[in-house]
């Protein structure tokens, strides 16, 4: 049986475990997805297929009790992922929730598994009142550095089978992601293409546009891309004043585009929560960014903010 | 100092029809922050009106952002507070598209003609 550190219905309980192999996280889920099943919690597992398909076969016998999300269907940008598990909270209103969150897994790009860590750190503000209890799965073959992050983001551990408080947990501060995930990213390569924007943005948005297509970008994709980057430069003239750049290019696997100005955004939640349908205040442009792209690289600081979009090529 | 409301470069426009039983606001283009004031300016005068009905004819439109959309999300408010009502009319795929991720086609009703609009 699972053990556990903080009393259910206490809040947010947020556990890394460490496994060797999928068949000792996937013993270790299904354990832990019955323990919710019995305590008459709603179960959500978040996973890429492959793990999804395994689980399902193993947890067959729970039926409707478990909700299972392709992680590539439900975020596979993780800037999406509290936005998604708000709204599943949202739909189970008045029940203890238990999520087996497989996000990191080792055969992801780097440069999503950094911001699966500042998720991982994010959340543990952003739904610290939720009556919710996550097992976050990270494989013993992750980079060291990123394991060790992953002690540090998450409250609760069990480096010996029994769930323990994280000794590294908060070395940044709770709920401030840690130095690690804010290194720098690489510069665009020489070929990139560089324009710069003052007030209008119709020639901004023609140029993603061309490019998107001609790079092989379905015409629905490209035009997500527009609608992201056009949100992004608008926050450079709502928010910011002066110019902004945009740099775009491609690698044969996506179609990149990043947007820079002199802002700073202050708030590391910016575009994380999602907005109130109606409300008629601004705020939703960070947040359309995360949802229409696959993956959203923000650096901020007192000399400015870079925000680098990716979206996927299909493959050919 | 800033410069982005300058209205000489605003890709928007908005024709005004005042035909009872409603009022018909048909915007073409591209809305977006640079010409927020623009459409603020006319959505208010006729929201101010109180009209029983105001829809806003979309197929023109090209693009929308989000800034674009409060002001729409405003005006809707301001006709609810006077008994009146919005009405969003045949959006192209690109307006459709953030009218759907943002759920506000949840929040005002879009309809696929302005006869639809007005028979509500």
């Amino acid at each position: 049986m699972i053990s556990t550190v903080a009393e259910p219905g206490s809040g947010l309980w947020h556990a890394a475990l460490f496994h060797r192999g999928a068949a000792e996280f996937e013993a270790k889920a299904c354990q832990f997805a019955e323990a919710a099943a019995s305590a008459g919690a709603a179960v959500l597992v978040t996973a890429p297929a492959s793990s999804l398909d395994r689980l399902r076969a193993r947890l067959d016998g729970l039926g409707d009790l478990v909700t299972w999300a392709d992680m590539a269907e439900l975020a596979a940008n993780p800037g999406r992922l509290i936005s998604a598990l708000t709204r599943f909270a949202d739909q189970h209103f008045g029940q203890a929730i238990w999520c087996v969150h497989q996000a990191a897994w080792p055969s992801r790009p780097a440069e999503e598994l950094w911001e699966v860590l500042r998720h991982e750190a994010l959340l543990n503000s952003a739904l610290s009142g939720a009556p919710l209890r996550m097992l976050c799965p990270y494989d013993a073959g992750l980079p060291a550095d990123l394991i060790s992050c992953a002690e540090a983001t998450h409250p609760v551990i069990a480096p010996a089978g029994q769930w323990q408080p994280s000794p590294r947990y908060g070395e940044a501060g709770p709920g401030i992601v840690p130095a690690a995930c804010d290194r720098p990213l690489p510069a665009p390569p020489a070929g990139a293409w560089v324009v710069s924007y003052t007030d209008d943005l119709r020639p901004l948005r023609s140029l993603v546009s061309l490019r998107a297509r001609a790079t092989g970008l379905p015409p629905h994709r490209a035009s997500d891309l527009v609608i992201a980057v056009g949100e992004l430069a608008a926050n450079t003239l709502a928010h910011v004043g002066g110019a902004g750049t945009l740099t775009t290019w491609t690698t044969g696997a996506e179609i990149v585009c990043e947007v820079s100005d002199g802002g700073h955004i202050t708030d590391p939640l910016a575009g994380q929560l999602r907005p109130d349908p109606a409300a008629v205040d601004g705020g939703r442009g960070l947040w359309l960014v995360h949802q229409l792209c696959d993956l959203v690289q923000v650096r901020t600081g007192p000399q400015g903010t870079t925000i680098r979009v990716h979206m996927r090529l299909p493959e050919r | 100092m800033t410069v982005w409301y300058k209205a000489m470069v605003t890709p928007l426009t908005a024709l005004v029809t005042v035909e009872a039983p409603y009022t018909l606001v048909e915007l073409a283009g591209e809305a977006d922050v640079t010409g927020i004031q623009s459409l603020n300016a006319v959505l208010e005068a006729e929201t101010s009106k109180r009209p029983g009905l105001l829809i806003i004819e979309m197929s023109g439109l090209r693009y929308m952002d989000s800034a674009a959309l409060h002001a729409i999300l405003r005006a809707h408010l301001a006709l609810g507070k006077t008994s009146g009502r919005l009405a969003l009319v045949s959006p192209s795929d690109a307006v459709a598209r953030l009218l759907q991720m943002t759920e506000a086609d949840q929040v005002v009703p879009v309809y696929p003609s302005i006869a639809d609009a007005a028979a509500g």
